[in-house]
């Protein structure tokens, strides 16, 4: 089971991150028909293990599952398991499996399919770092897989229950293979048919399928799952005006992103609806403290309590944003009040000129580093570095490509700030959060000790209270140091055919417990 | 002519070696790597590390230069990091969109091109040179993506003929109607170039004795313009064709993109930008090559169109 106080908790949480209760349909479901979904990139990697790519999360998540997966709130929920106990040192963790799941290939998932997979995870998995703390995993009977641990872990099921690059339980053989040598067999309710790449990917609907007994209806990424579509078309349509037009024309169903001026445009389109989705991702500017002339506080501190926030989101999120100072979103179980608030948004350039001359700033070059792949990182780089100059700072905007971007980021100089857009890591919870401001790769190239042992504290903490007084004290370290902005919170449009009935945002499109009326 | 067909294909081994080599080492010079696009963008730099590690795209230049070269030498372009599968096949299956679309566009250039030039330059100083010559400077200025968008509004939103993109060639109707836009969009534009470089070498050759003499014998005016000054006029043409297929094969990846073809030109910028070295290396070879086949053709034909042209 997992922490009585966690599940409590989680449990009684009300709705989180707005992503919204999934009601319950009066319309009659029918099953029939092949939906075609338009997304923008294809997948850098259709091995669900090994990436932690949006583009590839829409796919796996609808042909393969987790043993514990995200509820739509969020929460950790079992899935594939039927349960989990954890012992009183939170050292072993038993996972016991539903039984009667099958996979594509028509055998049982079984405890050594899911302990193959979870050792694969280790060493091919985007995320494997969360099996550090993982001593051994054994199939302890045909439906039990033991995990023990080196250290106890609190957060353990929330990291193993994140869709990011998922853990996905496969049969044995398949995942005995390499990174990207899989044949995608899974538990989902969708067969994995074909990958097009740069055209589609085809998925039917699996006639084995065993929904869970244990939900009467979706929830999140788990919950009881049911196909209606015969199949799934994903095509892949990288420009946005084709993707607008393939919906109006009816040639796609469900676009996985809408452009917010095609959004209030189709508005009144009878044949289209509209959804918003926020918050769906934070937008943030990290600082290099190990760069001059970033590694002043006083000259962090200053770009963070000169910049207008609204301003800045106003034009990289054409719109659809709210601000808010959190490094988790309001509401959530993690969500730390009102810690470092005063700090947030102020506008204060004569403070900040006040800050900039204390801090020694002569003049110095300040390179904002962004990429011209995804438009948020460029416009608010763009808004930003016209803000600063406000203040007297003598900003370059490097502007490169994304992979260009990371190499450069990647290493201590040659760069003071960069925009990202983080998305899957606040859903996640604080875990992956707090993870990029520690350890010896921390972003901001600083080794701060407050951060350390607070991260320890986050993950180590035998208490829910204990884990978000560390959260909480992350945040207001953050609100100190000044590593990071957190400029606002980035919604987006989703949209379908008006004909697309019980569809709910969500981290993905999913295209379970959907039909056409 | 056999001699120097030999000599021209044996030259174009150290070209295309060159091409590989400068591309490699541009490739290798260039910041990031597949790694990052794999992590995702919240990645951390130790997972990004440990994901090119996996790749071996850490391993020394000397020992990833060797590995290529192996692997060229027995006909191997290697295998596409992200895809997942060999470069060359890769490409052979997305060989036939890209061949369709840009020999429909040069189709389509060649057509519309030479008729608007050859009629302007007949009727030279007409409202029909200046409707022809307004009609080809639309087209030369017009960008092929922006006349692409507009025909999806028009042709897909508004009047429902044909699909707003993708590609589906289960039949010659459904070829034909994935290809009929794109086509189109990308062929306007190089019909504007053709249709002002093929009036203008007519002028020049409608006022050669020949054609006078062609005309003073008393052969219809059709067969003065089609068989003496059309034909003599081609060389320059043929110069601006060899040129404007590598700019369709060029503009063919911007077409692709707004239109969701799964074509190889898609698949070369998808590779640049994501850094799947396997897949530019290959693309930039094909390129090569498909330049140097384009100019021996060209060449060949100037001896065909013009008797004084002889290679021996």
């Amino acid at each position: 089971m997992l922490d009585p106080q966690t599940r409590a908790a989680l449990t009684g949480l009300a709705v989180v991150v707005a992503l919204g209760i999934t009601g319950g349909s009066a319309e009659a479901q029918k099953p029939g028909g092949t939906v075609i979904m338009a997304q923008q990139a294809q997948p850098p990697s259709t091995d669900a293990q090994t990436t932690s790519a949006q583009a590839a999360r829409n796919i796996s998540m609808h042909w393969a599952e987790t043993l514990v997966a995200r509820a739509e709130n969020a929460a950790p929920i079992n899935d594939l398991a039927e349960k989990v106990d954890i012992s009183a040192d939170g050292l072993t963790y038993v996972f016991t499996l539903r039984q009667g799941v099958m996979f594509h290939n028509g055998k049982e998932m079984t405890a050594e399919d899911a302990k193959i997979s979870t050792e694969r995870y280790a060493k091919v998995g985007a995320s494997a770092g969360m099996m550090t703390p993982v001593a051994s995993v054994a199939a302890t009977d045909k439906y039990t897989m033991t995990v023990k641990l080196k250290t106890a872990v609190p957060g353990f099921i929330e990291q193993l229950s994140s869709p990011r690059a998922p853990v996905i339980v496969m049969p044995r053989e398949e995942a005995a293979k390499e990174a990207n040598k899989i044949n995608h067999i899974g538990t989902g309710p969708f067969e994995f048919v074909e990958y097009k790449p740069d055209s589609h990917v085809a998925l039917k609907r699996f006639e084995g399928y065993r929904a869970n007994p244990n939900y009467t209806k979706r929830d999140g990424f788990g919950g009881k799952k049911t196909a209606y579509f015969d199949a799934i078309t994903i095509r892949f349509m990288p420009e946005g005006g084709a993707r607008t037009a393939a919906l109006e024309t009816g040639e796609v169903h469900i676009l996985e992103q809408l452009p917010a001026s095609a959004a209030k445009r189709l508005a009144a389109n009878k044949d289209i609806k509209t959804y918003e989705m926020i918050p769906w991702a934070y937008q943030t500017v990290f600082l290099n403290a190990g760069q001059a002339p970033t590694n002043s506080v006083k000259l962090r501190e200053a770009i963070q309590i000169a910049i207008d926030a609204e301003e800045i989101m106003a034009i990289s999120t054409e719109g659809l944003f709210r601000l808010t100072h959190g490094w988790q979103h309001p509401g959530s179980l993690y969500f730390a009040g009102d810690v470092g608030k005063e700090k947030y948004d102020v506008r204060d350039v004569g403070r900040a000129k006040a800050l900039v001359q204390e801090s020694g700033y002569k003049g110095e070059e300040i390179v904002f580093l962004t990429d011209n792949s995804f438009k948020n990182h460029s416009d608010t780089a763009v808004v930003m570095t016209e803000q600063l100059k406000k203040i007297g700072l003598n900003i370059r905007l490097q502007v490169t490509d994304w992979p260009t971007s990371v190499a450069i980021r990647s290493k201590p100089t040659g760069w003071n700030m960069f925009p990202v857009m983080m998305g899957i890591e606040p859903y996640e919870g604080p875990y992956n959060v707090a993870g990029v401001f520690v350890g010896p790769n921390n972003f901001q190239f600083e080794k701060d000790e407050v951060l350390e042992r607070e991260n320890v504290a986050l993950t180590t903490q035998p208490t829910l209270d204990g884990r978000r007084q560390a959260f909480a004290n992350i945040q207001r370290r953050l609100y100190e140091r000044f590593y990071a902005i957190k400029v606002g919170d980035v919604g987006i449009y989703q949209a379908t055919r008006a004909n697309v009935a019980n569809y709910q945002p969500y981290r993905i499109p999913r295209m379970w417990d959907v039909w056409f009326e | 002519m056999g001699r120097y067909l030999v000599y021209r294909l044996l030259s174009a081994v150290p070209v295309l070696v060159v091409v590989s080599l400068v591309s490699f080492l541009i490739i290798f010079l260039v910041p990031g790597d597949p790694a990052a696009e794999i992590a995702g963008p919240g990645a951390t730099s130790a997972e990004v590390e440990r994901i090119r590690h996996q790749l071996g795209l850490d391993a020394p230049l000397y020992e990833q230069v060797v590995g290529y070269y192996g692997r060229l030498a027995q006909g191997d372009l290697g295998r596409s990091i992200l895809l997942g599968r060999g470069v060359g096949a890769a490409m052979l299956e997305r060989a036939p969109i890209t061949l369709s679309l840009t020999g429909l566009a040069l189709i389509i250039a060649l057509t519309l091109g030479l008729l608007l030039g050859v009629v302007a330059a007949v009727r030279q100083n007409s409202w029909i040179d200046q409707s022809s010559m307004t009609v080809a400077l639309i087209g030369l200025s017009v960008p092929d993506f922006w006349l692409g968008l507009v025909m999806i509004y028009g042709f897909a939103v508004l009047l429902g003929w044909l699909p707003t993109g993708g590609y589906v060639d289960t039949s010659f109707a459904s070829w034909a109607r994935s290809m009929a836009m794109p086509a189109l969009a990308l062929g306007m534009t190089q019909m504007g170039l053709l249709a002002r470089i093929t009036r203008a070498s007519m002028l020049e050759v409608l006022r050669q004795d020949y054609v006078r003499t062609a005309r003073a014998k008393g052969l219809p005016e059709f067969v003065v313009i089609a068989k003496h000054a059309l034909a003599n006029s081609m060389v320059p043409v043929i110069t601006v064709i060899g040129l404007i297929v590598g700019i369709l094969l060029g503009g063919s990846v911007v077409i692709e993109l707004v239109f969701s073809l799964p074509g190889v030109g898609r698949l070369i910028i998808g590779a640049i930008l994501r850094r799947d070295y396997p897949v530019i290396q290959g693309g930039l070879l094909l390129t090569a090559s498909i330049f140097v086949f384009v100019n021996l053709i060209v060449d060949i034909l100037y001896a065909y169109l013009d008797p004084r042209v002889r290679y021996d």
